[in-house]
């Protein structure tokens, strides 16, 4: 007797549940798709390829802001950034990471002797390295000889969270290094364990979800391929970052010009290596040093690195591979290669 | 009997397993990334390829135009707009984990995979 009010009373029940699961489904669909809160993001910044690996969701858009931020502060290819006014002589007022970050660089300045100085804008700016393998122009040696004259005259004051140069800033063998420092203390404001890349270069700050440390590998300099890889690093709470004489270059009659250039000299840095990698607690550090490192070769570079409390692995162009011993518990090599662990002059 | 309610009922109930099956369907087999300004734009199955079949895709957008060959081995660029031609030249990757960067193009094509967390260099 009551069948016909029961099946009505079920379709009405039915119907409320089928629509609520309906609802779901298409929230859910696009808050996956309009959510900028994410666990992986890419992005190019700072002329580089950025990308950042997180345990937890944090907000992509405002990484991308921080990086877009920090370059209209730092690059002297934007007309009124801190460092392009700082160029053109005024006195500028800078934030505290960025300030300490060049306190840093004239310390390394003093260490090497000058040979690693960022003051050298009047010579990186008549060099075109690009990331073009087949431009073969160089500058002439009048116009060398000029930018040396200009770096050796160039000055900076750093004087109460103030900048004055004489000569011409550029941040480029300290800026993919910087950004990885604001990227991963931006994670670690956010409770996050991650990975973040710029360009190359690599920060890192705790383990990954399942509890086991991030690998990052060395690239092979003597391979062709970016992906291969010469030596393999068990990575937490650290910063890697290599430069080496394979990854920008002119060739001009039959001789090849590599990107680290000798600010005495105006050419580059000629010496046994083919690249520097260099693990430290510091993105800014790890990035000075290994431009530094590659500059004043490997018998200098343990002394620099025990200074500045990094870790250094080498590779010379003869094809050996050595590394401070620090490393020793955290490296591995691929292949049939072999790493000779030495922190005195090899 | 099947009153209109009951086919509205089951077409909600349809539609939302269809949503969530779209959502969490995962593919097995190698899937590499195509990315654009960094966002993915194209997600293939190498699986999906037949041995010995070859797939062209070109991409255009703002920073320039490319194309890419696929097959069940890799995926490489076979042309693109950049003036230095690095990513051709870079050849074919198939290993999880590898990547070629076109910076001009803004373009990366990833193989997805857990082995390496980055390559510093």
């Amino acid at each position: 007797m009551c069948k016909l009010p029961r099946n009505g009373k079920i379709r009405y029940i039915s119907f409320h549940i089928a629509l609520i699961f309906w609802f779901s489904a298409i929230l859910i669909s696009c808050s996956e798709q309009k959510n900028s809160l994410t666990t992986q993001t890419s992005f190019y910044s700072m002329g580089s390829y950025v990308s950042i690996d997180s345990d937890k969701p944090f907000d992509s858009e405002l990484a991308a802001m921080i990086l877009d931020n920090a370059e209209k502060q730092i690059s002297h290819r934007i007309s009124d950034s801190l460092i392009c006014r700082a160029n053109s002589g005024d006195t500028v007022q800078l934030n505290s990471y960025l300030y300490s970050t060049l306190e840093m660089c004239e310390r390394v300045y003093l260490d090497t002797g000058g040979i690693f100085n960022i003051n050298i804008l009047s010579l990186t700016s008549i060099w075109d390295f690009g990331s073009a393998q087949n431009n073969t122009v160089i500058p002439d040696e009048n116009e060398i000889n000029n930018a040396v004259e200009q770096i050796q005259n160039g000055k900076i004051i750093l004087k109460n969270q103030t900048l004055s140069v004489k000569g011409g800033i550029d941040f480029g063998a300290v800026g993919k290094g910087y950004a990885c420092d604001l990227l991963i203390n931006f994670l670690k404001e956010n409770n996050c364990n991650g990975i973040v890349s710029v360009g190359g270069s690599i920060g890192i700050y705790g383990k990954k979800s399942n509890g086991s440390k991030r690998i990052i590998g060395i690239r092979d300099p003597f391979s062709n391929d970016p992906n291969s890889v010469c030596a393999l690093i068990t990575a937490e709470d650290c910063f890697i970052s290599t430069s080496g004489s394979y990854e920008k270059y002119i060739e001009y009659d039959g001789i090849r010009y590599h990107h680290i250039l000798n600010p005495k000299t105006g050419y580059p840095v000629e010496n046994e290596l083919i690249s520097v990698t260099i693990v430290s607690k510091n993105g800014a550090v790890s990035d000075a040093l290994s431009t530094a490192c590659f500059s004043v070769g490997i018998e200098k570079s343990a002394e620099l690195c025990r200074k500045w409390d990094s870790e250094a692995f080498f590779v010379t162009a003869d094809g050996k591979y050595y590394a401070t011993s620090g490393l020793s518990e955290l490296i591995n090599m691929t292949g049939e290669r072999k790493v000779i662990f030495n922190d005195s002059p090899a | 009997m099947i009153r209109r309610l009951d086919i509205v009922i089951i077409a909600l109930i349809l539609t939302a397993c269809g949503i969530c099956h779209i959502l969490f369907t995962q593919e097995k087999g190698q899937t590499a990334l195509v990315e654009i300004n960094g966002k993915v734009c194209d997600s293939i199955s190498l699986a999906s390829i037949k041995n010995g079949q070859t797939e062209k895709r070109t991409y255009n957008s703002d920073f320039g135009s490319f194309t890419l060959s696929i097959s069940s081995n890799g995926i490489q660029f076979i042309n693109s707009d950049c003036p230095n031609q690095l990513c051709i030249k870079q050849g074919k990757i198939s290993n999880e984990g590898n990547c070629i960067i076109c910076l001009p193009c803004r373009a990366c094509i990833k193989i997805k995979g857990e082995l390496l967390d980055g390559v510093t260099g």
